[in-house]
C-alpha cells in the first residue's frame, strides 16, 4: 500500500492550489450565483495549465496522466470551491470518446478537448434525474447510418458551456444508442438550469437532432455501455469531490472553533464540539480513501465495480452531515451569504445525487453482495 | 390522561384555517417572500386581521387587549399560521416584549406599547446577540451610560430579524461595567428611528435577508425606555426566552413540508412512492413529527397548570428543529437531482422550495439557544446532572 501522492500528482495538486488561491476562486464561487459568466472566468488559464488536456492521451496533444491523477486535481479544485465543470471538461468527453469512438472521431475531437477548445458533456439524465430508468429519448435510423434523436435531457453538467453533448436515446426496439452531437446543430435547444452549488447545468431538448454514423459511440447495441463508462467515472469523480470539500469544511471547522471564544475559552474546548469534530473528520478521511481507491483501481485497469458504489454511496450518505455539522459548529456566522461555508454544503448537495445516489449505489452493491 | 383537543380548541383550529382560506392568495405555497413588498403589505394587512378576531394576542389577559386564551390555544395558533406558512404571525412583540411589559414594565409604558402591539400595528426587533456575544449572552458589550435623564448607548448587535422593518426594539446594554457580568445589564426600549441608529442588511444562506447588524452610535434614550430596575436586565430579559423556547413553529413547517413531498410523490413520482427506503422514510418522519408536536403540548400544558417546566421546551425546541431539518434533508433526498434546483430554475419541482427551505432552516438548531445548550439544560436542569 502506498496512501501518499506520486510527484506527478503532488505538482499536479499544489500547483492547482496556488492558482486557485491566486483567483480567489471561493469569490468566483459566491458570485456564480449571480452571474453565471463566473464559471468561466478561469477557462482561459485553466486551459493554458493543460487542465482539460489531463487525460487526453499525448498522441491527441493532452498530458495522458491517469484517472487518479487527474481525481488529485478534482479533490483540489473541490478544496478551493472552483468554479466550472471541470470534471466534464477534461476527463468526461474525452474518455468517452477515446474508449468508444472511431479512430476518425478521436484524431478530430480529442485535439480540441485537450486545448480546451471543446467541452464534451453527457446529456442522459432526463425528467425524473434519476439513473437506472428507461429512456424516453428515442433515437430512429435515418440514411447514411445515421441516427435521429428526439427528447428531453435534464441536468446537463455545463450544458450551457458545452460545444458537444454525448447524448443517449432508445431504438424501437429497446437498444440505447450513444452519439456525439454539437450544440450547435439544428433540433438542439439549451436552456440554463439554476442550481444549488451555482455551476451551470442545463435543460437540453432534442429535436430530431441527427448523430452522423462516424459520431456514434459504440455501436447501438452497446450505447448503454458507453453510459454506463461514463456514469462510473462521473460517480467516482463526484466521490472524490465531495470528499475534499467535506475535509475542506473539516479543516475550516477546526480553524473557527479554535479561535472562537464563548464562557471565557475556545469553544473547540467543549467535548460536544470535539466529538463531532472527530466523526466529521473521521468520515471525510473515509469517503476520501473509497474515493481513491476506486479512482486507483480504474486508473490501473483492475475490476472497479463495487468500488464504485462503495465510493459513491458513502460520499452521498455522509458528506452532507459533515457540512451540517459545520454549520452547527458556526453557529450564526456560518449561516450568512458571505461566509465560505454554504458555498461547499451547496457543491456537496449538488454532487448527491449525480451519477446515482446513495440509494441507487446500495441497490447496486447489494445486487454484487447477495448475487445467487 | 386525555390526547384530544377539546371542543373549544378544535373549533378554534377550524375557525383559524377558515380564516386563512379567505385571506390567503389563492395557490399559496409560502413562506412569505421577504424580498416582496407586496407579501410584507399582506403581513401587516393580515396581522391587523388576526387582532380584530382578537386572535393576535388572545392568551393576554382581558385588561391588556387579550381574552385569557390558555397556552394550548396559543400552541395551536402558532401551529396552524406556521403550516400555512401564513405571514402576520407577530411574535417579537405579542410573545415576547408584551409578555415582558406586563411583568416588568410601569404603567406608562404598558399604556405607550401594548395596545399598539395588540392592535397590530407594531413591529418590534430584539437586541440581544453581539458579534462577540452569541451563547455567552451576559458577556454582551454594548454600553449604556447615564446623562441627566436619558441613557446613551453605543455597540453593536447582531442576527437582529426584521431590524430592517422594525419601528421598536427592546434590547439589552450594560450599565455597570464594574459589576460582575449578569449583574450589570439592563433591558431598554429603543425607538429604531432614533439618530445613531443604523441597521445593516445580513444575507442569509438561503439567499434571503432576514436579519441584519444593528449599530448604535451615540443613541440617546430617555431613562424612562429602562424595563424593570437599572442592572436587573439579565433576570427581565432571561424571563422573556424562557418563555419563548418552543418547538411548535418547526413542527407546523415540518409537517406542510411532508405533506408537500407526499402529494407530489403520489402525483408525480410513482417511482419514489413505491420505493422502500422512500416509504420509510416518510413514515419514520411522520412519527418524529407526531412526537415532536406531543413534547409541545406538553410543554404548554404545564404552563397552562401554573407550572415552569424545567426540560420540557427545550426537549420541544431541540425536537422541533431537528424533525424540520430531517424533514427537509428527506425531501432533498428524495427528489434527488429535482432537488437541486433553485427557485427560479425553469420547471423546478415545489418551485425549489425545498432546496431553499433547507438551507432557511440551518438556523433552527442554532437560534433562541443552540440545541447543545438545550442539550445542556435538558441535562442540568432537567435531569439533574452536574455541571461540566
Amino acid at each position: 500500500m502506498d496512501f501518499g501522492l506520486s510527484e506527478t500528482q503532488e505538482m499536479v495538486r499544489s500547483s492547482a492550489r496556488e492558482f486557485l488561491r491566486a483567483r480567489d476562486s471561493a469569490e468566483l464561487a459566491r458570485r456564480a450565483h449571480s452571474d453565471p459568466a463566473a464559471n468561466t472566468a478561469l477557462w482561459q488559464e485553466v486551459t493554458s495549465l493543460g487542465w482539460p488536456g489531463l487525460t487526453v492521451d499525448e498522441t491527441f496533444g493532452g498530458s495522458g496522466l491517469g484517472f487518479d491523477d487527474l481525481c488529485v486535481l478534482l479533490e483540489e479544485c473541490a478544496a478551493a470551491l472552483a468554479p466550472g465543470p471541470l470534471f466534464e471538461a477534461t476527463v468526461l468527453g474525452a474518455s468517452l470518446i477515446s474508449e468508444f469512438g472511431s479512430d476518425e472521431l478521436k484524431a478530430r475531437i480529442l485535439p480540441q478537448v485537450a486545448e480546451g477548445a471543446a467541452l464534451v458533456t453527457l446529456a442522459h439524465l432526463e425528467r425524473s434525474g434519476r439513473w437506472g430508468e428507461g429512456l424516453m429519448t428515442t433515437a430512429t435510423p435515418t440514411a447514411g447510418d445515421a441516427w435521429r434523436l428526439s427528447g428531453e435531457k435534464r441536468y446537463v453538467p455545463a450544458g450551457s458551456m458545452a460545444t458537444h453533448f454525448v447524448v443517449s436515446g432508445k431504438t424501437e426496439s429497446g437498444q440505447t444508442v450513444c452519439g456525439l452531437l454539437g450544440a450547435d446543430a439544428t433540433g438542439v435547444e439549451v436552456t440554463q438550469l439554476k442550481v444549488a452549488s451555482g455551476e451551470p447545468y442545463a435543460a437540453v431538448k432534442f429535436t430530431s437532432a441527427v448523430v452522423s454514423a462516424g459520431d456514434v459511440l459504440g455501436t447501438p447495441d452497446d450505447g448503454g455501455r458507453a453510459i454506463q463508462y461514463g456514469q462510473l467515472r462521473g460517480a467516482v469523480a463526484r466521490a472524490s469531490q465531495m470528499s475534499a470539500a467535506a475535509d475542506a469544511v473539516v479543516r475550516r471547522t477546526v480553524r473557527y472553533v479554535s479561535e472562537r471564544k464563548q464562557f471565557g475559552r475556545a469553544i473547540g474546548s467543549f467535548q460536544a464540539i470535539q466529538h463531532r469534530l472527530a466523526d466529521m473528520a473521521t468520515m471525510a478521511r473515509s469517503s476520501r480513501h473509497l474515493a481513491r481507491s476506486a479512482a486507483w483501481s480504474i486508473a490501473s485497469g483492475d475490476e472497479y465495480g463495487i468500488q464504485v458504489a462503495r465510493a459513491k454511496g458513502f460520499a452521498s450518505e455522509h458528506m452532507p452531515a459533515v457540512c451540517w455539522d459545520a454549520h452547527q459548529c458556526h453557529g450564526a456566522i456560518g449561516f450568512t451569504w458571505e461566509h465560505d461555508l454554504h458555498l461547499f454544503t451547496r457543491r456537496v448537495l449538488s454532487w448527491r445525487a449525480e451519477y446515482g445516489d446513495s440509494s441507487y449505489w446500495k441497490q447496486m452493491a447489494a445486487a454484487e453482495l447477495l448475487r445467487a | 390522561m386525555r390526547y384530544q383537543f377539546t371542543r373549544e380548541e378544535q373549533a378554534f383550529r377550524s375557525d383559524l384555517n377558515a380564516f386563512f382560506d379567505e385571506e390567503l392568495p389563492r395557490d399559496w405555497t409560502g413562506p412569505p417572500d421577504e424580498a416582496r413588498e407586496d407579501h410584507w403589505q399582506l403581513t401587516l394587512s393580515i396581522r391587523r386581521k388576526l387582532a380584530e378576531r382578537g386572535w393576535l394576542v388572545m392568551s393576554w389577559p382581558r385588561e391588556y387587549g387579550g381574552s385569557d386564551a390558555s397556552s394550548m390555544m396559543n400552541v395551536i395558533f402558532s401551529e396552524v399560521t406556521a403550516y400555512r406558512r401564513a405571514p402576520g404571525n407577530e411574535r417579537f412583540g405579542t410573545r415576547m416584549i408584551g409578555p415582558t411589559l406586563m411583568a416588568f414594565g410601569t404603567e406608562e409604558q404598558k399604556r405607550e406599547h401594548l395596545p399598539r402591539i395588540a392592535r397590530g400595528e407594531i413591529q418590534w426587533c430584539q437586541g440581544y446577540s453581539e458579534p462577540d456575544s452569541g451563547s455567552d449572552l451576559a458577556s454582551l458589550q454594548t454600553r449604556a451610560r447615564r446623562d441627566g435623564d436619558e441613557y446613551i448607548i453605543n455597540g453593536t448587535k447582531i442576527w437582529n430579524t426584521l431590524a430592517h422593518r422594525a419601528d421598536m426594539m427592546f434590547m439589552l446594554a450594560r450599565t455597570d461595567p464594574g459589576a460582575p457580568r449578569h449583574r450589570g445589564i439592563s433591558m431598554f426600549i429603543v425607538d429604531m428611528k432614533a439618530p445613531g441608529v443604523t441597521v445593516q442588511p445580513i444575507v442569509n444562506m438561503s439567499g434571503s435577508h432576514s436579519f441584519n447588524q444593528v449599530i448604535f452610535d451615540d443613541v440617546r434614550v430617555p431613562a424612562s425606555n429602562m424595563i424593570g430596575e437599572p442592572n436587573e436586565g439579565w433576570r427581565v430579559g432571561l424571563a422573556l426566552l424562557n418563555h419563548e423556547r418552543s418547538g411548535i413553529d418547526y413542527v407546523g413547517w415540518a409537517q406542510r413540508t411532508l405533506d408537500e413531498l407526499r402529494d407530489y410523490v403520489r402525483e408525480h413520482d410513482r417511482v419514489a412512492a413505491e420505493d422502500p427506503v422512500i416509504r420509510t422514510g416518510f413514515a419514520r418522519l411522520d412519527a418524529d413529527i407526531e412526537a415532536a408536536r406531543l413534547l409541545t403540548y406538553e410543554s404548554a400544558w404545564l404552563q397552562g397548570q401554573g407550572q415552569s417546566p424545567s426540560m420540557e421546551p427545550s426537549m420541544s425546541k431541540m425536537s422541533g428543529s431537528e424533525v424540520c431539518q430531517a424533514v427537509h434533508e428527506f425531501g432533498l433526498e428524495a427528489l434527488g437531482m429535482r432537488g437541486i434546483e433553485e427557485p427560479g430554475s425553469p420547471g423546478a419541482a415545489l418551485a425549489g422550495r425545498i432546496l431553499k427551505l433547507r438551507m432557511f432552516y440551518v438556523s433552527g438548531t442554532i437560534l433562541a439557544g443552540t440545541n447543545e445548550i438545550q442539550r445542556n439544560i435538558i441535562a442540568q436542569r432537567g435531569l439533574g446532572l452536574p455541571r461540566e
